[in-house]
């Protein structure tokens, strides 16, 4: 059929060869070696099998995703809410401008024992680390977003009658969507890193406390599979909520409609 | 309607503005023409309330403007359009920030819209849309607020002729409809001498009024002579 006329038709994607052949190479690289060393893909596949039946492994998700969006969640509000008012204040943006710098710099995974010695074992000291992992992505990308809004359109917003709350929900959220996406997306796979990280250092259980405990008995399939589970949820999350927000903003100069075309022959 | 009572501005050190003396009556079009850079934006600035005055006060219906207002309508030289929004949402936005019921806000735009001859594209986004008709977006949006002046900074510089003259043409049916005080920055004497009923000519560094010209009703002084003449006589104010 011809595809102009049938429409869309899906486009070829290399990942359908190079998925599969990454499996591949490792089930040949594995051949041979002790699961216990390096397992291969069978190993995984069973081991994956058999947490997947067991409760425990759900209580362990469950936990580890409850910490991820708390503390995200946390991140991406407080980090959305600075990096406005320093776009939108200049002596905000001097206070805080020398704490964004330092701050960013510093791997959260490093505030794991000051987190746990005042704040205790638990889910907080976890989450406190997930959210200073996403608040400094999140305020440098609202912040340069503040920046690149036309300065006509924060004018007209005003000169229409936008001040205070219904401003920021109805002009600087939209206006800002873009790089919000952007830096929730930048944000996101730092917390994630973050939160698995904790978890081996300091949790008594989810994800990152399994391989962690896994490792430590030699459990390799397990490891990896635990590795798998967090790579899966990332592209998950991405491509589920990240992706579409950033690609829900319209914005950017457009074909003109076939009206607007139409009208601009007669009167523009 | 307006008073300009002594207003001077300087951007940082720079002084832009000598002090100035101006009243705006009700209903009236009257456009400030000057060169490039003389800060005629800036005296529509003032009376938007985006800026405040060095010295002096800026008076609008009997009382002093502190900011910015929805019943000072600005139509932007940039248009300041919300790329995010349909044609319709743009129009809307000022509605909703009043809390009005979405049935309201809806038919108020379209009435708008209606306006501005755009009501077919009420669905499109902005960007689709050609110069003058998002011109014309930028206008509806800030007549559906029912301003009681409007404010509008080199409104059709960046349009063709026809669409200028088509625009100015429109603009001009709209202020005696509507019977707004209208103000107007451009920077072309033609382009004020269709429109207006009074010129004032900004000119110097720091600015000051080097002319104010009130006009006869466009249709008693069609004549060409006469048009060259008021042109030559204001070209002598700015040159």
């Amino acid at each position: 059929m011809d595809p102009t006329v049938s429409g869309r038709r899906r486009r070829w994607h290399w990942g359908y060869v190079s998925v599969p052949a990454a499996v591949l190479i490792w089930y040949g690289a594995t051949r041979g070696v002790p699961a216990f060393i390096f397992p291969g893909p069978l190993d995984v596949l069973q081991t994956a099998l058999a947490s997947l039946s067991t409760r425990t492994f759900y209580e362990g998700l469950g936990a580890s995703l409850f910490r991820l969006l708390v503390g995200f969640g946390a991140g991406g509000v407080l980090g959305s809410a600075l990096g406005i008012a320093a776009g939108r204040f200049r002596g905000i943006d001097e206070a805080l401008g020398p704490f964004v710098s330092f701050f960013q710099a510093v791997p959260p995974i490093t505030w794991v024992p000051l987190f746990v010695m005042v704040l205790g074992i638990g889910n907080l000291p976890i989450m406190s680390v997930v959210t200073m992992a996403s608040l400094f992505p999140v305020i440098i990308a609202v912040e340069g977003g503040m920046r690149a809004i036309p300065k006509s359109q924060t004018l007209a917003a005003r000169a229409l009658g936008a001040r205070g709350w219904p401003i920021v929900v109805r002009f600087y959220l939209p206006a800002l969507q873009p790089s919000l996406a952007g830096g929730l997306r930048v944000g996101f796979g730092i917390a994630w890193r973050s939160l698995v990280a904790s978890e081996m250092v300091g949790g008594n259980n989810g994800i990152g406390f399994s391989i962690q405990t896994a490792g430590q008995v030699g459990n390799m399939s397990a490891v990896v599979f635990g590795i798998l589970v967090i790579g899966a949820l990332s592209l998950l999350f991405d491509g589920l909520v990240l992706r579409p927000l950033e690609r829900g903003q319209r914005t950017g100069p457009r074909r003109r409609s076939p009206a607007a075309r139409a009208a601009e022959g007669i009167d523009a | 309607m307006f008073e300009i009572r002594q207003v001077a501005f300087y951007y940082g050190h720079r002084r832009v503005l000598k002090p100035l003396e101006l009243t705006i009556d009700p209903g009236t079009w009257v456009s400030v023409v000057g060169p490039s850079g003389i800060g005629k934006s800036t005296l529509l600035f003032l009376l938007a309330g985006f800026l405040k005055p060095t010295h002096g006060e800026v008076w609008f219906r009997g009382r002093p403007v502190t900011g910015p207002d929805p019943t000072r309508g600005v139509v932007l030289q940039d248009l300041g359009l919300f790329p995010w929004l349909s044609v319709l949402e743009n129009v809307s936005f000022g509605l909703h920030l009043r809390g009005l019921p979405p049935h309201t806000v809806r038919s108020r735009a379209e009435a708008a819209l209606d306006l501005v001859r755009l009501r077919e594209h009420a669905e499109e986004p902005v960007d689709a849309l050609s110069g003058g008709m998002r011109q014309r977006v930028a206008l509806a949006r800030t007549l559906v607020m029912a301003p009681d002046a409007l404010l509008l900074d080199e409104a059709l510089s960046a349009l063709d002729a026809n669409t200028r003259q088509n625009l100015a043409r429109d603009l001009r049916r709209i202020h005696n409809e509507t019977g707004l005080t209208t103000v107007l920055v451009t920077h072309s004497i033609d382009e004020a001498l269709a429109v207006s009923d009074r010129v004032i000519a900004l000119n110097g560094h720091p600015a000051e009024i080097r002319g104010d010209l009130p006009l006869a009703p466009a249709a008693n002084r069609a004549e060409a002579a006469t048009h060259a003449e008021l042109h030559d006589l204001i070209m002598t104010w700015i040159a």
